[in-house]
């Protein structure tokens, strides 16, 4: 069984990765026209998140040595794991709140908190932790970051829902493009999708269980990681016929 | 064409025409906007045009106002000619755009 879940576990992530960089380089590459701040924060955090964390985690947990190689990894997972974070929740600071005070606070407190963990988790990954147990993510280091994370993804997935919801009614009197309409819905479920995938494995953890070996919670990681790389796919490299359908079943209601 | 901002137009236009409490009158404005999925801050002309010819007789009917749906499509006129102001930093704008 353990198996079988390891292997749906890499499939997600590969999944995961491949989906994000892509989107990642599409955004970067949209900012570097538009010099635009919302893609620019976006298509880091693609790149830096599927592209450098996942891959480092997988290497620092699958990985006994070389000893060198473990802790690169998980010095380069953190650096990343920071920059994600950050760039996430100043994405949606700056999309959805630029003027709100609260906002501006929350962003700082969570970026200060992301910190902290980093600084902590690199310097574990620079020696002040033995290798083997740098893949331990009940540490606080990752535990810090990883609260931080769920906040910002709690706020990114009311924002995206609420601002979908005013969207619909927009649409009503035909002032709303389906597709820019469905694709705040798209980014509410991968924010939903990322703090399962992160949450129950820290809920877990905290309630004394083993995190590695939790069958249901793996599993959950597994789904939850496919459902928010189709989502992700969907919301900013949609297929053709998917923007066609989104069309088609607007013009008809 | 200079930018106004549409909802004080119509909040203007409004109190010239209507016998209604300024706080009254701007509460039912922002009620339509409301409605629609729109915030006083950042809506366009064309897009209160709609929002005063669709929704906002309903508001100014309950009000007390009395057959308000035809100055509300000579206001909704009237706003449509409105310069645009900038919209590129709504989260509609930025979400339009990340699509590419």
């Amino acid at each position: 069984m353990q198996l079988q879940i390891g292997l749906a576990l890499l499939v997600a992530t590969l999944a995961y990765v491949g989906v994000g960089v892509t989107v990642g380089v599409r955004l970067v590459r949209l900012a570097l026209r538009s010099g635009g701040f919302a893609e620019r924060m976006l298509g880091i955090a693609c790149l830096t998140g599927p592209g450098v964390v996942a891959p480092c985690l997988v290497v620092v947990n699958a990985l006994p040595e070389p000893v060198w190689a473990v802790r690169t990894s998980a010095f380069v997972a953190q650096l990343g794991y920071a920059t994600f974070c950050t760039v996430m929740v100043l994405f949606t600071w700056q999309c959805f709140r630029p003027e709100e005070a609260w906002a501006r606070w929350l962003t700082r407190a969570s970026i200060a908190a992301v910190l902290v963990g980093a600084s902590l988790g690199i310097a574990r990954a620079l020696g002040l932790a033995e290798a083997a147990d740098l893949k331990d993510m009940d540490h606080v280091s990752y535990r810090l970051i990883i609260v931080a994370s769920l906040v910002g993804q709690a706020w990114t997935g009311l924002e995206a829902f609420a601002y979908y919801v005013r969207m619909r009614k927009r649409s009503r009197l035909g002032l709303a493009d389906p597709v820019v309409m469905n694709r705040f819905l798209l980014w509410g479920l991968v924010a939903t999708a990322a703090m399962v995938a992160s949450g129950v494995p820290l809920g877990v953890g905290l309630l004394g269980g083993d995190t590695y070996n939790d069958v249901p919670s793996r599993l959950a990681g597994a789904a939850a990681t496919i459902f928010g790389t189709v989502c992700l796919q969907l919301a900013f490299l949609p297929p053709r016929s998917y923007v066609a359908w989104l069309r088609a079943r607007a013009a008809v209601a | 064409m200079e930018a106004t901002d549409p909802f004080q137009f119509v909040c203007d236009q409004l109190g010239e025409r209507v016998k209604l409490d300024r706080l009254a009158l701007r509460g039912a404005v922002r009620l339509a906007l409301k409605a629609a999925g729109f915030e006083a801050r950042g809506v366009q002309p064309i897009e209160m045009a709609v929002v005063v010819s669709r929704m906002l007789p309903k508001e100014l009917a309950s009000c007390g106002v009395s057959d308000p749906g035809p100055l509300c499509e000579k206001l909704a006129s009237a706003v449509s000619n409105l310069g645009a102001g900038s919209a590129s930093d709504s989260p509609e704008a930025i979400f339009r755009r990340l699509g590419g």
